[in-house]
C-alpha cells in the first residue's frame, strides 16, 4: 500500500525518475501487498469481498475484455459472470495468486474462448457467451494475448472507414441495424451487408493465426 | 531477471508499440511465475490510464448486490458438505435429453409482468413484425409473436441444484410479456415448467402445448393439449387458481375480471405463427391493438361508429401494410395519413 503511494506520486512528478526507481527494485519490495484491505474483507465475509473486489477492478476488467470481443455488452456480462462465478464458488477461499490475476487471467480466458467460438463458428454468436473457461486450447504464454488483442485491434483498423464505423456502431456500441441506418442515412440492408461483409474480412485475418492448430508463436504483425 | 523489464516497457508492450525484440524479451519474462504478478499488476495500472469506454459502475455494481444478496430470500441451503456440481453452461442446443413431449395447446394472454432485471437472465426479444423460435436447454421450444420477449435464467435452467441456489425452485421458469406459443417438454422428474407474465397470473404446467397472450389490455389463455393450473391474484390480493383442460380459454382483464370458457376446437397452432389472423366478429378496435401490439403502428379511427365495425374470417398478411389494405378492403375504409398518425374512415355509402 505504501509502496504504491509513493510510486503514484513519482509519476505526477517525474516520469523518468520514475523509471528508474523500478529497475532499482529487490524482488521483495516488488510485491507489496495493495490488495490487503480487500484480503481482510474476504476474512470478514465473501460478500463484502466480492464487493469490494468489483469495484475496485469491474472498469480495467471490461475494458480489457473489450478489447477482444469488440463489444461493449458482450465484455460486461462476461466479466460479470467471472465476478458471480467468484463468490458462488468461493474461489477467494482457495485463491493462491492476487485477487487482481486471477480476475485478468479469467477475463482472458473467457475473451479467447468467446472468439474461437465465434469466429470458428463453432456456436452462434450468442451461444458462445455460456461456454464457460476450458482449459483445453487456451494459449499458455500470457504474454500471447497482448498479440490477440493487438491483432483483433488491427484488423479492425484493416476495414474500410465507412465499413469500420458500422460494424463498430453495432459491435461495439450495440446499435441495432434500424438505428445505424437512421443516424447514417443509409438502408438497413446496406448496413447489414456491410456488418456481414466486415465479420467475414475479421474472421478470415484471425481464425487462420489464431483458432486452428495448437501452437502459437509470437510472430509479429498479421499482414 | 532482465534489467531491461520495466514499467514504461510493459505500458509500450500493451499499446503495441514494441518491436519483435522486445516483445519476445518481454515474453520469455512473463514466463517466470515470479514476475506475473506483477505483470497483471502493470497491466491493471495500465488499464487504468487507457480506459476504452465508461462503464456504468454504480448500475453494474446494483445489480451485483442483488446477486450476492439474493441467496438470503432463499429457505434452503445447500449444506457446506455439499460439493457443488462443476459449472457446465450448455450451449442451448435442440437437444432434447430428458424428455418425451406431452404436448397441449392451450393460449393464454397474459398481463405483462415486470421482471426485476438480474445478471441471471436472458432475454430474447423480437421487433415489430418479426416471429422468432427459441429452443430452450430442457427440450420445450417457444414461438414468440412480435413485439415480444422471453426472459429466460442464464445458468442451469431445469437442473434442480441451481434452482434451490439461485431461485429457491426449481428453475424451468420463464417470464413472459407479449405473447408465445410454448411447446413445453415433460421432464422424468416432473419438473414443473412456470410462465411467469407481468403483473398478472402465473401458468403452471408439467408438460403441454399452450399460448400466452400477456399485453397491457389484457391476459388470455389457450391450452391446446395437457393440463395446466393458472395462479392469479384477485383485485382483493387473494390468490386462486384455477386448472384448464384443453379447448379451455381463459381471459383475465386489467382489472382481475376471470372468464373460463371451453372452445369449440382450438387451433393446431396460433395464426400468427403462419403469418394468418382469423377474425371473428372482431371489431376494428381490436384489429387498430393488434397493430400497435404487433407492428407498432398507432392508428386513430375517425368516429366510435366506425370502430364499431366488425371483421371476421382467416386472412394472410405478413406486415402492417398488407393488414392494413385487407381491412380498407373489407371494410370499405379510408386510410389517411395526416401529421405521421394513420386514421381511419368509414367510406361514404353510395
Amino acid at each position: 500500500m505504501r509502496q504504491t503511494g509513493i510510486t503514484r506520486i513519482e509519476l505526477a512528478i517525474d516520469p523518468i525518475l520514475f523509471q528508474n526507481m523500478d529497475a532499482a527494485l529487490p524482488d521483495e519490495l516488488a510485491a507489496p501487498d495493495d490488495e490487503l484491505f480487500i484480503r481482510r474483507a474476504f476474512e470478514q465475509d465473501g460478500r463484502l469481498g466480492c464487493e469490494l473486489l468489483f469495484r475496485r477492478y469491474y472498469d480495467t476488467l471490461c475494458s480489457h475484455a473489450v478489447r477482444f470481443v469488440s463489444s461493449k455488452a458482450i465484455a460486461e456480462d462476461l466479466v460479470a459472470e467471472i465476478f458471480c462465478q467468484f463468490y458462488a464458488e468461493k474461489v477467494f477461499q482457495t485463491i493462491t495468486v492476487s485477487y487482481r490475476a486471477y480476475l485478468y487471467k479469467t477475463v482472458r480466458h473467457r475473451a479467447y474462448n468467446y472468439l474461437r467460438q465465434t469466429i470458428r463458428r463453432d456456436t452462434g454468436l450468442e451461444e458462445a457467451q455460456y461456454q464457460g473457461v476450458s482449459s483445453a486450447q487456451q494459449p499458455d504464454a500470457i504474454a500471447q494475448y497482448e498479440e490477440l488483442y493487438q491483432d483483433v485491434e488491427r484488423a479492425i483498423q484493416t476495414l474500410p472507414i465507412q465499413r469500420r464505423r458500422i460494424y463498430l456502431l453495432h459491435h461495439f456500441d450495440g446499435k441495432k441495424y434500424a438505428e445505424i441506418a437512421d443516424e447514417l442515412g443509409l438502408s438497413p440492408r446496406t448496413v447489414e451487408v456491410q456488418i456481414r461483409r466486415a465479420s467475414h474480412h475479421l474472421r478470415d485475418l484471425l481464425r487462420d493465426k489464431w483458432f486452428i492448430g495448437l501452437l502459437w508463436v509470437i510472430t509479429g504483425d498479421i499482414s | 531477471m532482465n534489467e531491461h523489464i520495466n514499467k514504461q516497457r510493459l505500458f509500450d508492450y500493451f499499446a503495441g508499440k514494441s518491436t519483435a525484440l522486445e516483445k519476445k524479451q518481454i515474453d520469455e519474462w512473463s514466463r517466470e511465475p515470479a514476475q506475473q504478478e506483477q505483470f497483471y499488476r502493470w497491466l491493471d495500472e495500465w488499464e487504468q490510464a487507457h480506459r476504452q469506454y465508461t462503464t456504468n459502475l454504480p448500475v453494474a455494481f446494483s445489480r451485483y448486490h442483488d446477486f450476492l444478496y439474493a441467496d438470503q430470500a432463499v429457505s434452503t441451503n445447500p449444506s457446506p458438505a455439499e460439493e457443488p456440481p462443476f459449472r457446465s453452461i450448455r450451449p442451448l442446443s435442440r437437444r432434447t435429453w430428458l424428455v418425451w413431449a406431452v404436448a397441449a395447446s392451450v393460449t393464454v394472454l397474459v398481463g405483462l409482468f415486470a421482471f426485476r432485471d438480474q445478471l441471471l437472465t436472458r432475454t430474447y426479444e423480437t421487433a415489430y413484425g418479426e416471429t422468432r423460435l427459441v429452443n430452450l436447454p430442457d427440450g420445450s421450444a417457444v414461438t414468440l409473436n412480435s413485439n415480444s420477449s422471453l426472459q429466460i435464467p442464464r445458468f442451469g435452467f431445469g437442473e434442480p441444484w441451481f434452482g434451490t441456489l439461485w431461485f429457491g425452485t426449481p428453475t424451468r421458469q420463464v417470464v413472459l410479456t407479449g405473447e408465445a406459443l410454448f411447446s413445453v417438454t415433460h421432464t422424468t422428474t416432473n419438473q414443473p415448467f412456470v410462465v411467469k407474465t407481468a403483473n398478472g397470473p402465473e401458468v403452471v404446467v408439467l408438460g403441454t402445448e399452450f399460448t400466452v397472450f400477456a399485453r397491457p389490455r389484457g391476459t388470455k389463455v389457450v391450452l391446446n393439449r395437457g393440463k395446466v393450473e393458472v395462479h392469479y391474484q384477485q383485485p382483493d390480493h387473494q390468490p386462486r387458481q384455477v386448472t384448464m383442460k384443453p379447448g379451455d380459454l381463459m381471459t383475465l382483464t386489467p382489472k382481475g375480471e376471470l372468464t373460463h370458457q371451453q372452445m369449440q376446437k382450438p387451433p393446431a397452432n396460433p395464426p400468427w405463427t403462419e403469418h394468418r389472423f382469423v377474425f371473428d366478429k372482431t371489431p376494428l378496435t381490436e384489429i387498430v391493438a393488434i397493430l400497435a401490439e404487433n407492428y407498432g403502428l398507432t392508428a386513430e379511427i375517425a368516429d366510435t361508429e366506425t370502430g364499431q365495425l366488425t371483421i371476421s374470417g382467416a386472412y394472410s398478411a405478413k406486415t402492417a401494410d398488407e393488414l392494413l389494405r385487407i381491412i380498407a378492403e373489407v371494410l370499405n375504409i379510408d386510410i389517411d395519413l395526416k401529421s405521421g398518425k394513420l386514421i381511419l374512415t368509414q367510406k361514404p355509402l353510395q
